[in-house]
């Protein structure tokens, strides 16, 4: 068995590491602005969805007053008022029934809340994993790169014929 | 790293691995998945409550 050992590995490593870093610095934007684009989907059905189908059930229970009120005023009899309402009732009520389902499915939370914390929980997980495992990897290869770099570098031990540590280029002329 | 199992670089290599690669590998496929679910229901969502 040699005295030293041949470190020829620290390039490798060396590119290794670089590619970790970089794979690092594209995955974290990437999976954050996953994390952004459901943040955003959740402003919109909270805030502007939700403003949004108020004013048109409140529109829509207006103008059905409004119907109302206009057909029960006229002169005409009783029975063919109720024909008169039935005819034009089923359309101009989808409307308003429309926008009071989407109200209900915005304010209970069940149209995205619920499907969706738990994946993004398990994409967190991968967060985890980028920003604080992987930042240890990198660390890791860090220390072993110096401590081989170091090691290479260092003058080899006092017992003759030991061959010099070849790091990552080729032995100084002369060597044995 | 073939041909190194037994010594020391491949004991730190598979050491580095088993410690570091293997979860990363597993939370990227298991994220890879998630997010097509969230791409299909985000879409749906939307869709929904246009």
């Amino acid at each position: 068995m040699p005295d030293r050992a041949h470190v020829t590995s620290v390039d490798a490593l060396e590119s290794f590491r670089a590619g970790l870093i970089v794979y690092l610095s594209k995955a974290r934007p990437a999976l954050e602005e996953v994390s952004a684009e459901v943040q955003r989907t959740r402003s919109w059905l909270e805030h502007d969805q939700r403003s949004h189908w108020s004013r048109r059930c409140a529109a829509g229970a207006g103008s059905c007053r409004r119907r109302r009120r206009r057909f029960s005023a006229r002169s005409s009899p009783p029975s063919a008022r109720r024909a008169r309402w039935k005819r034009c009732r089923p359309p101009r009520q989808a409307g308003p029934r429309r926008s009071d389902a989407k109200l209900r499915t915005l304010s209970s939370g069940t149209g995205v809340r619920q499907p969706v914390s738990p994946l993004v929980k398990q994409m967190e997980k991968l967060h985890t994993v980028l920003t604080n495992d992987m930042v240890q990897a990198v660390a890791y290869l860090t220390e072993a790169i110096r401590t081989l770099d170091a090691y290479a570098g260092a003058a080899p031990p006092s017992a003759g014929g030991a061959a010099p540590a070849a790091a990552a280029g080729p032995q100084p002329e002369g060597q044995p | 790293m073939a041909g190194h199992e037994g010594s020391l670089e491949g004991r730190k290599c598979q050491e580095f691995e088993q410690k570091y690669m293997e979860e990363l590998f597993a939370s990227v496929d298991r994220a890879a998945t998630v997010i097509e679910q969230l791409d299909k229901l985000l879409t749906k969502v939307r869709t929904d409550c246009e």
